[in-house]
């Protein structure tokens, strides 16, 4: 489940703003580059933090959905881009899209659209499991004490509705409510009064939590802060490497190497890479604190270090 | 000295024509301890939000009248010195954490209130200390029991060093040890911090003798402003106040008693004068046990499940449960009756062993909103019977009028009481004619009177011959309906026999009337049983 649970993890250890550049870092290339090079070794590192706090069965859990999603771009793609020009197959004409046809291309691109979904879900999972939400709200609130609250409970929000979602279905089920057999579409439908439930129940129960909230006198008065973290050498390290990377991420947008030519033929992996060595410095500096959060588990000399 | 002054207090919720509460006046000292009650609905809550400067800014609505504290007018106080001065805990534990691990939790009062980090740091861990929170403090509040969580609030609030503690039913989601604790820590704040407590509860057995005052409120009034002894006292026919004595009262006070004891300690005092000594009143047991064997619905026969990150949920467990009885299963939290429930209702699969079920299975969860969605009542059920394959042929509105629910019929049953939707809940549960029904915790957060309703429906469903399948920690409740008690513990059923056996002859699965009379008769578990051994200890009394 998407819940942080406090650990000796070293992502857990290191101070919230560092790993707050981290993971801006990491998702910034999810946004931005459609390199696949790129995309496949930020959600190699990605996967690798996300494991070193403990999220391997969340990201095992939703690897189904990935796929899924994968295959549906691609049947998407298909569907309505003709760009490609190593054409695969050609079916029949059908209204509205056209004359069928399947490119290598347009393959391509849904698959690294596979992969950058698959990077945004496994960062999404090593946010929940890295960054304490308590931690989070006494930071943002220095910045936006009004909008802390909310950033805050919505994280909560998670861990909430898949607890009351696993009680919720099992009386669904005993009352004969089958989310298990069928195809994927009826599960989906199967599942809708389920959902009714965690809606409603979590708007309802969203006002006590607002009212206990108010009771205990948030928004009151200038908050004091109860975290003190201090800047150890691990933090800078992962703050320098991270800023780094974002500094090296930024060149490279502007002088090229992290946007990738699908259309009409696939270019060639490394051509449109203008500053490899910029390229390999970005990565480099990424997986350093992927590589410390192993390190951290398997390494006691390194964690003694550090 | 007067803390509070409450006169003509007169309050309407938004778009409701009727006052929540009506002309309300009432003085509290510093350092009492007033013991609220009253049926749901009657306007505890919003009397203690009022009080706490909830209303009307939190929700809005028409008020009158005003609330002093401390001589001031309670809305011109400065909003943000009240959380200092007054908290406030709530009725569910899951419904009032803002943070995810537990010293925070602590913290985020004080943080608001702006105190000081060192200041911060020996409160928390003052108060972690008090409240035996220390071993919990870097756990996730999600890993926590319900007890636990409340004791969390409980911390969180009295961090804030407040002047009045205002607690809204906080041990009403709690198992009885776990309610027990809090109920604690409650008293000893008042006797040892000289801190103003102004509780609301329902379970009148624990708190109606801790109390230096007791308000009874009825549909927005106060009918009863006095001493616990002083309210027990009071003529018999003002019949609500009757429902919230603790059972011991309610025994001397249908034998017509001049004294009445408001606790165990006082009951055996005067039970002691009355029987000098007799011990051998016995009584006549009205439940029998079930002996058919063909009235065997669900039989398990060494069935073993084990969660994959626990030891032993349930452990080589046999057991059977017969049509026409209510079985009560007690056992402390974990002990694995919950897991239980779930294997009969076929959410889990035994690893081992088999169980069999004759007919359908019906679960009634704690939390009735865990079955609500649809827009009418009438929907609700007709959505149960379609899940089952089965067409509506009159039996919804059948149900409906059983349970006393046909009213609402075309109502959004989001919008009934608790006691209502709890009902909704079990229509919902037995339209489909289930011939095994399992509940878990039926009566958490009930008042007396839903309790009651809950009872006569079981009742019936008992007429019908169904199983009836009833985990809960309401000794009291389970005492009244119950044919046999089971008590697990550590995934094994380690006692089982009949209702007055068990109930009587156990220290802490026992009843208030089973603790007065043990040394009379030990199977005297009921009310009833208690006032017909009562009324024989006087009658003997008057013939010597």
């Amino acid at each position: 489940m998407l819940i942080y649970r406090p650990g000796d993890f070293f992502f857990q250890k290191i101070h919230p703003v560092a790993l707050t550049f981290y993971i801006f870092a990491l998702f910034l290339i999810f946004i931005i580059s459609n390199h696949p090079i790129l995309l496949s070794f930020t959600v190699f590192i990605t996967l690798l933090s996300a494991i070193s706090v403990g999220g391997s069965e969340d990201v095992k859990n939703g690897m189904g959905f990935i796929l899924r999603m994968t295959l549906f771009f691609m049947l998407i793609n298909c569907l309505t881009n003709k760009s490609g020009r190593t054409v695969i197959w050609r079916g029949p004409t059908i209204p509205i899209f056209g004359r069928l046809q399947i490119s290598f291309e347009t393959l391509i691109y849904a698959l690294v659209m596979g992969i950058r979904l698959s990077g945004v879900y496994i960062l999404f999972i090593f946010y929940n499991k890295a960054m304490s939400p308590d931690a989070a709200l006494s930071y943002v609130a220095l910045l936006f004490p009004k909008s802390a609250l909310l950033v805050s409970m919505t994280t909560k929000t998670i861990p909430y509705l898949a607890q009351l979602s696993e009680r919720v279905g099992q009386v669904m089920y005993v009352m004969g409510l089958d989310i298990k057999d069928g195809s994927y579409k009826d599960r989906v439908k199967e599942r809708m009064p389920i959902l009714k439930v965690l809606f409603m129940s979590s708007i309802e129960d969203s006002f006590s939590i607002a009212e206990s909230i108010q009771a205990r006198g948030y928004g009151s008065e200038k908050r004091s802060h109860y975290f003190i973290h201090r800047w150890n050498i691990r933090d800078l390290i992962v703050m320098f490497s991270s800023i780094a990377g974002i500094l090296g991420f930024i060149v490279l947008c502007k002088a090229g190497g992290v946007f990738y030519i699908f259309y009409p033929r696939l270019d060639g992996l490394t051509e449109s890479i203008e500053n490899m060595e910029i390229f390999i410095g970005v990565m480099v500096l990424l997986s350093i604190p992927a590589l410390m959060g192993w390190g951290w588990r398997h390494w006691r000399y390194l964690k003694y270090k550090i | 000295m007067e803390i509070f002054k409450i006169q003509d207090l007169t309050y309407y919720y938004p778009e409701s024509e009727i006052a929540a509460l009506k002309e309300i006046s009432l003085s509290i000292e510093e350092g009492e301890l007033i013991f609220l009650t009253g049926y749901s609905g009657c306007g505890k809550s919003s009397l203690l939000k009022a009080m706490a400067g909830l209303l009307p800014d939190f929700y809005g609505g028409k008020i009158g009248g005003i609330i002093e504290y401390k001589g001031k007018d309670l809305r011109r106080w400065d909003k943000r010195k009240l959380p200092r001065e007054i908290g406030i805990v709530f009725q569910d534990p899951e419904q009032q954490t803002c943070m995810t691990v537990v010293e925070h939790e602590v913290a985020f009062g004080l943080e608001n209130l702006g105190i000081p980090l060192d200041e911060m740091r020996h409160r928390v861990v003052e108060v972690l200390t008090m409240l035996n929170l220390t071993h919990l403090k870097d756990r996730s509040i999600f890993e926590l029991s319900n007890g636990q969580k409340q004791r969390v609030i409980l911390a969180s609030i009295l961090a804030m060093h407040p002047k009045v503690l205002i607690l809204d039913e906080p041990t009403s989601q709690l198992d009885p040890i776990a309610a027990d604790e809090i109920l604690d820590y409650i008293y000893r704040l008042n006797r040892d911090w000289g801190t103003t407590i102004i509780l609301s509860e329902q379970r009148i057995e624990r708190c109606f003798d801790m109390a230096d005052r007791v308000l009874i409120m009825d549909k927005g009034n106060i009918i009863f402003n006095g001493t616990p002894h002083e309210a027990t006292l009071s003529s018999n026919d003002t019949e609500p106040l009757e429902s919230f004595f603790p059972p011991i009262s309610k025994i001397f006070r249908a034998v017509g008693l001049n004294s009445i004891p408001i606790n165990v300690k006082e009951g055996r005092k005067a039970i002691k004068n009355l029987s000098d000594g007799q011990r051998n009143i016995s009584i006549p047991l009205g439940r029998s046990k079930i002996e058919a064997k063909n009235d065997i619905l669900v039989e398990g026969r060494r069935v073993r499940y084990v969660y994959p990150d626990q030891f032993f949920s349930i452990d080589n467990m046999d057991f059977t449960f017969y049509g026409g009885e209510v079985a009560a299963i007690f056992g402390e939290n974990g002990a694995g009756k919950s897991t239980l429930l779930k294997l009969i209702s076929g959410i889990l699969k035994p690893q081992k062993g088999h169980i069999r079920v004759k007919g359908d299975v019906g679960y009634i969860s704690q939390n009735p909103n865990d079955y609500l969605f649809s827009n009418t009542v009438y929907e609700q059920l007709l959505f149960a019977l379609e899940l089952k394959g089965m067409k509506d042929t009159g039996q919804i509105d059948e149900i409906l009028k059983k349970l006393h629910i046909y009213r609402y019929r075309d109502v959004n049953p989001r919008d009934l009481s608790g006691g209502e939707k709890q009902r909704v809940a079990i229509a919902t549960v037995i339209v489909s004619d289930p011939s095994v029904i399992l509940m878990d915790e039926p009566t958490r957060g009930m008042d007396s009177l839903a309790k009651n309703e809950l009872s006569s429906i079981i009742s019936s469903l008992i007429e019908e011959g169904k199983a009836i399948v009833l985990v809960t920690h309401d000794i009291e409740f389970a005492a009244e309906l119950s044919q046999r008690v089971l008590i697990m513990s550590r995934g094994n059923l380690v006692a089982e026999g009949d209702m007055h056996s068990m109930i009587g002859s156990s220290f802490y699965y026992s009843t208030q009337t089973a603790k007065l009379f043990r040394n009379i008769d030990s199977r005297v578990v009921t009310i009833k049983e208690g006032i017909y051994v009562l009324n024989k200890l006087v009658d003997r009394r008057h013939e010597q």
